[in-house]
């Protein structure tokens, strides 16, 4: 009405034009940034009086909260799976290709084929060095096998304590955040800064563990695992982890050697399977150093006993003496079934005649206690050790099926089932992947598209330019009135 | 799903995606092409595992065999080399001594003494035949020669028979010497007397392809031999025509032996013809693995070659689509 008030009004208009170019520049700004909510200005008309100008009513924060919740929920999936395929791999990788000679049952192989050529000429001492050297080649990659799933369950535990650092990290930041977005809002500032870096730390913990984001008041959320911990309500949990420097075959969550995660002093329970603090990289490592790695050694041990048992007869020897080790043995010593655990690291040639412990390769055709040398011509023992090896004799260990398994036949079917396990591993991770992919590309869709933004700033420029127009039009109008 | 704007990271992100995937599979394809092998084996395994530790663990077995055929091959091939000299010396001795004239003097008697003594040599030579660093005729000792030196089966004879005064008498003691164990077993045969195991030359195959000095056979053709070279001894004092008797008694008998060694030459035939009918057996299943195993794990050149274009072009078109798209831009048709 008056000319002061269309004054005004040009000037909201400007406010208006610029705090919108501030937005369009912090948008293009972040054209790059992966998970920034695009920014747009809303406005209304303001209601002064005479009802004239332009209201900001605040910066509205453009994120599908849909989205976004999916999206984590298949992060937490896909770095899970990441990480139990990726095991799974590697132990595949330690038994080796099955086509080449220097995987476990390659050098199974190896030993039977020498002990055949052993048998045709067992006067030859290179043949028996040559055997015993196979023998021991075979029971050394079996120690090798073992001894790297011992060293994933190390990998994952210290990975384990720096998952939790960084978790008790993020879940301050976000506490941090959370009074930071109450304040401002309160001073009536913008907050989307703030909201941007809570959601960042909050993907961030939802690597390590899923998370799911409950509304509070004033702008705070809280954090609450979807096992149903509770790490940030108002005040964070403090995650506790103690880790132990070398793991070896018979410690376990279990029997408590092993700890297990801590939420405030107080015992999470178990980590992997349905514990309440399961999913994410957290939930694999558990799971890898908990579930995955100790069943693959309690394959490779029944492996290890099945081999020691088929040696330890007088059927085979007949210099036996039972409670002596046989031609395998749990480091020198014979076989206690009541030491199976580990035994595939334990497993070793017998030293009598090993020939890199100044064993002697003649007792391979004499008998291992045999008190002086035999016939050399005589083949009967080195056929005794390879028909050992190809007769068919029933499990102990139930991980192997009820039917009877000749030597090879115990390799190849915890081979193949390690190869089945990783096979189902990474189909599980493809279909995870292709969602997590899907709903990435999806988020990326919401974010900021400069061709948009561009247009936005052509109508913005000609708003800032036609209220400016107005600015000076008034200014004339008044310069008019003074002259008079 | 925003109809009114879509992010710009989004298409860069498909894109990005789509040709590191295109670009994996070019190098796979690649390798395969070069190699000739499947580059991605592990899909391979993750189907067949069980049969390819199958056909490796087979293989691997037949190389063994192998090594276990040519020397089974070897040492039959020599084993009857050794008995056709037997049989050979055996031969001449037998014809010489059973055509020795009946009115024979004193030194001719000598002579066929002498001349059985020489056969009886060359037959402990070709016994204790050595065939790379192994006797071959003394059972399991195989770092043994199987018999003493001539002279002390003829000396141990000679102790057996001293005081005899009858040819009978002389045969019966020189039977029992050849027969007891602590006779000519345990004085003159330095082998093991059981004899080598059987070759082993496939699963469940085993091959016999021995025989010892100590067999009975041998034993009888040297004590008939023997008995013929001390037959002139002085010390025995026989008279000319026990001396004659003797002599071609041994020969006699001696075509016995004959028989006795042809019929040991021909199982050692059949053995021989077993180790080869083994031998073929064992290099067709080779054959036929080695094919199975690059069935599995080979790679056909024209598919790999046709689906490395099919990816190159595919490649191509993103890298068109991702430059178009980069023009795309407002910013270029602002001003």
């Amino acid at each position: 009405m008056t000319i002061s008030s269309a004054l005004n009004s040009a000037m909201s208009g400007l406010r208006a034009a610029t705090r919108a170019s501030e937005l369009v520049s912090s948008n293009i700004a972040n054209v790059m940034t992966p998970g920034y909510a695009r920014r747009t200005l809303s406005l209304s008309s303001a209601v002064t009086g005479a009802a004239s100008g332009v209201r900001i009513d605040g910066v509205q924060r453009h994120m599908d909260a849909q989205v976004v919740g999916d999206l984590r929920v298949a992060s937490s999936e896909f770095s899970y799976r990441t990480n139990t395929s990726a095991f799974l791999s590697r132990l595949e990788r330690l038994f080796g290709a099955a086509d080449q000679p220097d995987s476990l049952s390659g050098r199974l192989a190896e030993f039977e084929k020498n002990l055949i050529t052993a048998s045709s000429r067992p006067d030859a001492p290179e043949r028996l060095d040559i055997l015993a050297m196979t023998a021991r080649d075979l029971s050394v990659s079996i120690n090798t096998v073992s001894d790297g799933i011992q060293a994933s369950r190390i990998q994952a535990e210290s990975s384990i304590t720096q998952q939790v650092t960084r978790l008790n990290n993020a879940l301050r930041g976000v506490q941090k955040l959370n009074i930071s977005i109450t304040a401002t809002a309160a001073k009536q500032s913008p907050t989307a800064a703030f909201l941007d870096q809570r959601r960042a730390l909050i993907d961030e913990i939802n690597e390590i563990v899923p998370v799911r984001v409950v509304e509070r008041d004033h702008g705070a959320v809280a954090l609450f695992s979807t096992g149903g911990s509770i790490l940030l309500d108002g005040r964070a949990a403090n995650i506790g982890f103690e880790a132990k420097k070398t793991i070896t075959a018979h410690m376990s969550l279990e029997n408590g050697m092993l700890s297990g995660l801590t939420i405030d002093g107080f015992p999470a329970g178990a980590s992997s399977g349905s514990g309440r603090m399961n999913g994410g990289r957290l939930g694999a490592e558990f799971e890898i150093r908990d579930t995955l790695a100790p069943s693959a050694q309690v394959q490779m041990d029944a492996l290890a006993r099945d081999l020691i048992e088929r040696f330890e007869s007088t059927d085979v020897d007949p210099t036996f003496v039972s409670g002596n080790p046989g031609l395998f043995t749990d480091s020198g010593s014979g076989f206690d079934p009541m030491a199976e655990v580990g035994l595939a690291s334990r497993l070793a040639l017998n030293p009598i005649v090993d020939p890199t412990k100044d064993g002697e390769s003649w007792r391979l055709r004499d008998g291992l206690s045999a008190n002086a040398r035999g016939s050399t011509g005589d083949a009967t023992l080195l056929n005794a050790w390879a028909d050992a090896l190809t007769t068919p004799r029933s499990q102990p260990s139930s991980s192997l099926g009820p039917s009877a398994l000749s030597a090879a036949g115990v390799f190849a079917s915890i081979t193949s089932q390690v190869v089945s396990d990783r096979m189902r591993e990474d189909q599980l991770l493809s279909f995870t992947s292709a969602q997590f992919h899907e709903l990435t590309n999806l988020e990326l869709s919401n974010g900021v598209d400069t061709d948009v933004e561009l247009q936005n700033l052509m109508v913005i420029e000609q708003a800032y330019a036609a209220n400016a127009r107005v600015i000076e039009a008034v200014d004339q109008m008044f310069n008019t009135l003074l002259r008079i | 799903m925003n109809s009114f704007s879509v992010g710009d990271l989004a298409h860069t992100y498909t894109l990005q995606r789509r040709s590191a995937a295109l670009k994996t599979q070019m190098s796979h394809l690649g390798n395969e092409l070069s190699t000739g092998q499947i580059s991605d084996k592990r899909a391979v395994f993750s189907a067949n595992i069980d049969h390819i530790m199958d056909i490796e663990a087979d293989l691997k077995a037949l190389e063994g065999y192998k090594v276990a055929v040519t020397e089974a091959t070897q040492f039959s091939q020599a084993i009857q080399i050794a008995l056709e000299r037997v049989d050979t010396s055996v031969g001449n001795l037998a014809t010489t001594l059973f055509a020795m004239s009946p009115h024979a003097t004193e030194p001719v008697m000598e002579q066929f003494s002498a001349e059985a003594e020489a056969e009886l040599t060359t037959i402990v030579s070709a016994l204790n035949t050595k065939l790379g660093g192994r006797f071959l005729f003394s059972g399991k000792a195989t770092d043994r020669p199987a018999l003493a030196d001539v002279s002390n089966i003829l000396d141990g004879l000679r102790d057996a028979v001293v005081g005899a005064t009858t040819i009978e008498e002389i045969s019966a003691r020189a039977n029992a010497w050849f027969n007891n164990t602590s006779g000519f077993t345990s004085a003159v045969y330095s082998g093991d007397i059981s004899e080598l195991s059987g070759f082993r030359l496939s699963k469940g195959e085993v091959v016999h392809v021995q025989t010892t000095a100590n067999s009975q056979v041998f034993r009888d053709t040297i004590k008939h031999i023997a008995i013929a070279a001390i037959s002139s001894d002085s010390a025995l004092g026989l008279d000319i025509n026990d001396q004659r008797t003797l002599v071609q008694d041994a020969g006699k008998r001696l075509f016995d032996s004959r028989t006795d060694l042809t019929a040991l030459l021909g199982t050692i035939g059949s053995a021989q013809s077993r180790i080869d009918v083994v031998s073929t057996r064992n290099s067709n299943k080779e054959s036929a693995l080695m094919m199975t195993k690059a069935a599995l794990l080979s790679a056909d050149p024209f598919e790999a070659a046709t689906k490395l274009e099919a990816v190159q072009f595919q490649l191509q078109s993103l890298y068109t689509v991702t430059a178009k798209m980069a023009e795309m831009s407002f910013l270029n048709y602002m001003r």
